[in-house]
């Protein structure tokens, strides 16, 4: 079975950044939520605001575009929490605190609200986490409640037994079993991440792996990981709706504010010590891999909870923390509780249970920070304006939810136009899996079905071949589009009968899905009885027809399938041309004696349509004589996608008549800038050459391209290279004493200074000195080592060219260095700097070894312009820097002033280096 | 003429022996370098004295001259005298006598023993000098043999 590498499908998009800011969308929106519906039943001024922020959070927790499905799906299980827990309170505030019935109440609620709300996530019921394999949608948060149940109740009976304080000791077995279940589970996803790595590209089918390992193996496990936390969010919901009941149960008559307070403070605690310590599983995670980090998680909960204890019995009052208490060792140990219970249920898919390990981890670290600000505030703020705080809060996370979501979809469409799709995996191995899908795809929700299909996609055939007939047969035309699809990727001969019956399907996009299916699945004889298609109404399904009749060993058949396609071509509506043009390699072959011919007619044809199909056509088909066809089709910006593409499938012919189109100044700017910028992909041994020297070309565009290009150009070619050529950008500029302007630099101002700032000291001491010493007449000025200056131009010439470099840079530095300089500064619009502007910018300069060489080209030269930053640099902290601006001194200073300094620094430099100098001078020949 | 540090780097920078040296590298042994200065005829290098340090020469012009040959070579600025002996660990092979005034910086044995430690391309370099001194002796031997020869 062929498989074809597709692109991950938007919903499974998973990344680091979208998942945070959910979480941080979903913590603050809940803890907006439940607080405010607490102050609503506390009758305060902020009563209307439950509403509002019911809906921030339901808001906050479904930014589509910033989730995965599985993200998704624990947003929408803990909103339904949030319904449950708002519900709950407005009951309170009508009936009073009835513990029984409020209980009652919220089981209702959260029921009634799950059935409201689950079907928002219909299409997602065969993502979420853990729902592929137990068929349970509501399975996390049924789970994390009867954790959270048996949590609280066994606290309890140790609380009576063993005290407040003794009752830690229940965390003991909890911590235990969640470490065993960690490293358990560590094991597991430690395993699954060296299969991935280690797995071969592509295995024979009914194997357990169907795509290519992920070439980023540790940050996709990394950003499943926190994917799954934000789906575990649910279950800290559920405890702390949980949490809740108790504190209304035990203390809403007394005083709910205080109460409301010290929960805070305690969240906020729990929150710093989960900060920090989720920062050092984090920093295991990403330093020894996931096994270590997630072995290392419930020692970080221990500690958490030993911190909450400790500083929560310093930091809230004791009458609070009394009554809080209860809530403090259910937090504590329902948390642990959830860790391990997380990894336990059986026939949780083996993702999940590799990955939901890291349980709340970014919501409690978001609840924290988010509680610590508003503690802070709360201390000056009143109450009801903490509440709007609040809302401002839930908003701002829903807005950088949105706004992080936007930009990791445009870095993420940036990566896959780079580096083509990734392939991703999918562990669908069980029966339960495929049955779930397959229920999807009967569901009739047209949506589902088309979730389930891209999933069984990812599946080995035949594991799924009892679900195609349903596929195929899918009142849905896209769904029998995809099924043929599927169909012809089986090559199964089985599903010839149902591809020849979907030819003659109502829908055109059916009938040439079925065309191709029919010529992968069928043979020789169904084929030929496709020779009716070819007669069919629409242009698509006869081009279809034709490819897959040319592909039968039948000459009339085939003459037939060319008539066709001919007859096609020369119709007058573009869509007729357009199929018969991007069929014709296929229809035609190769070394059919018409087929460029017909390919160069369809690139000049008028319809953009029927020249992008030849594009793609001739990118099938390569031949030389379309090179020049295909060039002048760069100039059409629509087009220019495709027009590269084939370009580039024509190697060397191709690179040739760039490099020529780059190097004709008669040529339009724009094709040749197009031009330049396709040389790299085509050639980019030589494109380096062509890209230098066209970084001070006349034209503009072509500069901003040659600059692009030099950097793109950096993924493909030894760092080295590319930074001799920066490099010799920085030196044309440095050694002419120019200064780029801001506007019109065309690039080469963004290289320079970018090289300026990474230049190691010798390069830049270099590029000081080759500024100063042009400052004077290079006739009759010669470096202290008496070198003429020629020579030291060729000298690092010799040492920093590769020889591909040398012919355009001897171009630009040999021979004529005035008429070399007036180019430059026409070319790149620079601006004169003038000798003592140069040095004094040089003295500021943060390489002491550049400092001191200005401060020496300024004595030696006598740069009395620039007296003012010798004194400054009199006073400098590095020795060199201070010995070399006494020498600087001696030359540009007065004498009196000279001396003065010389004898400043004779006493008293802290240097031994800077007094002996000075006392040397003094005393010697000055 | 005083020099400064930055002064002693570049001219230390000209010298191929120490051309490959890094600056920071260089700095240290400008800081251990003296300043010297011989008016002409100071023979300031004897054949047989312990070789215990080089000469840089930054100004003027140094004849060498082996007793019993006269002079073998002359040498400016930008290069460096007494080196063999100092690498050789062994005494002086000849004189050296400063032809015109001469300023030099003067390299002691332990430092230059201590910078080919630290810097493994000084090494390189060295072994070219020595290259350089050996092509300079059969050079010197030919023309002596020549000049023997049509005596």
């Amino acid at each position: 079975m062929t498989r074809r590498p597709t692109a991950a499908p938007a919903s499974r998009r998973t990344g680091l950044w979208p998942s945070l800011a959910a979480a941080a969308a979903h913590g603050g929106a809940s803890y907006a939520t439940v607080l405010t519906a607490v102050l609503f039943v506390a009758q305060s001024p902020a009563a209307w605001l439950p509403a509002l922020f019911l809906a921030g959070g339901l808001a906050g927790t479904l930014p589509r575009a910033a989730l995965d499905t599985r993200a998704r799906a624990g947003a929408v299980l803990g909103t339904t929490v949030l319904v449950a827990i708002t519900s709950g309170c407005l009951a309170v505030a009508v009936l009073g605190p009835q513990p029984t019935l409020l209980a009652a109440l919220f089981l209702v609620a959260a029921v009634a609200a799950r059935a409201v709300l689950l079907p928002v996530g219909g299409r997602l019921r065969h993502a979420g986490p853990g729902t592929l394999a137990t068929g349970r949608p509501d399975a996390p948060l049924l789970a994390g409640l009867a954790a959270a149940g048996a949590a609280g109740l066994l606290v309890e009976a140790t609380v009576r037994w063993l005290g407040p304080a003794g009752s830690l000791w229940v965390l003991v077995p909890f911590v235990a079993v969640a470490l065993l279940a960690a490293r358990w589970t560590a094991r597991e996803s430690g395993a699954d991440a060296t299969d991935r790595v280690s797995a071969s590209p592509r295995r024979p089918s009914g194997g357990a792996r169907v795509e290519a390992p992920e070439p980023d193996a540790g940050a996709a496990a990394l950003s499943r990981l926190v994917a799954a936390s934000v789906a575990t969010s649910a279950l800290l919901v559920a405890v702390g709706a949980y949490q809740w009941y108790f504190v209304l149960q035990q203390t809403f008559a007394t005083d709910v504010i205080a109460v409301a307070s010290a929960y805070g403070r305690l969240m906020a605690i729990a929150g710093v010590g989960a900060v920090l310590t989720q920062l050092g599983v984090g920093t295991l995670l990403a330093r020894a891999g996931p096994a270590w980090g997630l072995a290392a998680l419930p020692v970080a909960m221990l500690v958490t909870a030993v911190w909450t204890a400790l500083a929560g019995a310093r930091l809230v009052p004791a009458a609070v923390l009394r009554a809080a208490d209860p809530v403090l060792h259910r937090t504590v140990g329902a948390s642990a509780v959830a860790a391990s219970l997380a990894a336990l249920p059986p026939g949780t898919s083996r993702r999940l249970r590799g990955t939901i390990d890291v349980v709340g981890a970014s919501v409690v670290m978001t609840w924290g920070a988010i509680l610590l600000g508003l503690q802070a505030v709360g201390a000056v703020v009143p109450l009801a304006a903490w509440s709007y705080l609040l809302a401002g809060g839930a908003l701002v996370a829903i807005g950088l939810a949105v706004v992080v979501s936007r930009r990791y979809r445009e870095a993420l469409e940036t990566s896959l136009a780079r580096s083509g799709p990734r392939r991703a995996r999918l562990d669908v191995t069980d029966d339960g899996a495929i049955r779930l899908l397959a229920d999807a795809i009967r569901g009739g929700d047209a949506a589902a079905a088309a979730q389930a299909v891209a999933l069984l996609r990812r599946a080995p055939y035949p594991l799924w071949a009892d679900v195609l007939e349903d596929v195929l047969t899918h009142e849905s035309a896209a769904i029998r589009v995809e099924g043929l699809a599927l169909a012809a990727e089986s090559g199964d001969a089985r599903w010839a009968g149902a591809a020849m019956r979907a030819a003659r399907d109502p829908d055109a996009a059916v009938r040439r899905a079925a065309v191709a299916a029919v010529r992968a699945t069928g043979g020789v004889e169904r084929v030929a009885s496709l020779l009716g298609s070819l007669g069919d109404g629409d242009a698509r399904v006869r081009a279809a027809a034709a490819v897959a009749v040319s592909a039968v060993n039948d000459a009339d058949a085939r003459a037939r399938a060319i008539a066709t396609v001919r007859a096609m071509l020369s119709s007058e509506r573009p869509e007729a041309r357009e199929a018969a043009t991007g069929a014709l390699p296929e229809v035609l072959g190769e070394s059919h004696p018409s087929l460029t011919e017909l390919l160069a007619g369809g690139l000049g044809d008028p319809d953009r349509r029927v020249r992008r199909a030849a594009l793609l056509a001739a990118a099938r088909a390569p031949d030389p004589i379309l090179v020049p066809s295909l060039e002048a089709l760069l100039r059409d910006e629509a087009l220019r996608r495709e027009a590269s593409a084939a370009l580039l499938a024509h190697g060397p012919v191709a690179a040739d008549r760039l490099r020529a189109t780059v190097s004709d100044p008669s040529q339009e700017p724009e094709l040749r800038a197009a031009s330049l910028a396709l040389l790299p992909d085509a050639d980019p041994a030589s494109a380096v050459v062509a890209l230098a020297a066209a970084m001070i070309d006349d034209e503009g565009p072509i500069r901003a391209a040659a600059y692009h290009g030099l950097r793109a150009t950096m993924t493909v070619l030894p760092a080295t290279r590319i930074d001799r050529a920066i490099d010799l950008e920085s030196r044309l500029v440095a050694e002419s004493q120019l200064r780029l302007s801001a506007a019109e630099s065309g690039g080469a101002g963004a290289l320079v200074v970018e090289r300026l700032r990474v230049a190691s000291t010798a390069a830049r001491l270099r590029l000081v000195r080759a500024a100063a010493l042009y400052s004077v007449d290079r006739r009759t000025f010669s470096d202290p080592s008496g070198a003429p200056l020629s020579r030291v131009e060729l000298e690092l010439l010799g040492r920093t060219l590769p020889s591909a470099l040398r012919a355009p840079v001897l171009t630009l530095l040999s021979g004529d260095v005035p008429a070399t300089l007036t180019l430059a500064r026409r070319r790149y619009d620079l601006v004169p700097l003038e000798l003592p502007e140069l040095l004094r910018s040089l003295v500021s300069d943060s390489d002491p070894w550049a400092r001191a060489a200005a401060l020496h080209d300024i004595g030696r030269l006598r740069v009395a312009e620039a007296a003012d930053a010798v004194r400054s640099a009199l006073a400098a902290g590095s020795p060199l820097v201070r010995e070399t601006a006494l020498f600087a001194a001696t030359r540009v200073l007065d004498r009196v002033e000279a001396r003065a300094a010389l004898g400043r620094a004779a006493e008293a430099d802290p240097s031994e280096l800077v007094r002996e100098y000075a006392h040397r001078v003094l005393h010697g020949a000055h | 003429m005083v020099l400064t540090t930055l002064e002693k780097v570049l001219v230390l920078k000209s010298v191929s022996l120490f051309r490959d040296v890094d600056l920071p590298t260089l700095a240290a042994v400008a800081e251990a370098a003296d300043e010297v200065a011989f008016d002409p005829g100071t023979v300031f290098v004897r054949e047989g004295d312990d070789g215990d340090c080089l000469y840089v020469v930054v100004d003027g012009e140094v004849s060498v001259h082996v007793r019993g040959a006269g002079e073998v070579a002359r040498r400016g600025a930008g290069t460096v005298v007494g080196e063999m002996a100092v690498i050789s660990s062994r005494p002086r092979s000849a004189d050296c006598i400063a032809a015109t005034a001469v300023l030099a910086l003067r390299v002691s044995r332990a430092a230059f023993t201590d910078l080919m430690a630290r810097d493994p391309t000084l090494a390189r370099a060295v072994v070219g000098v020595l290259a350089e001194r050996l092509d300079e002796a059969v050079a010197n031997l030919r023309t002596a043999g020549g000049a023997g020869a049509s005596a």
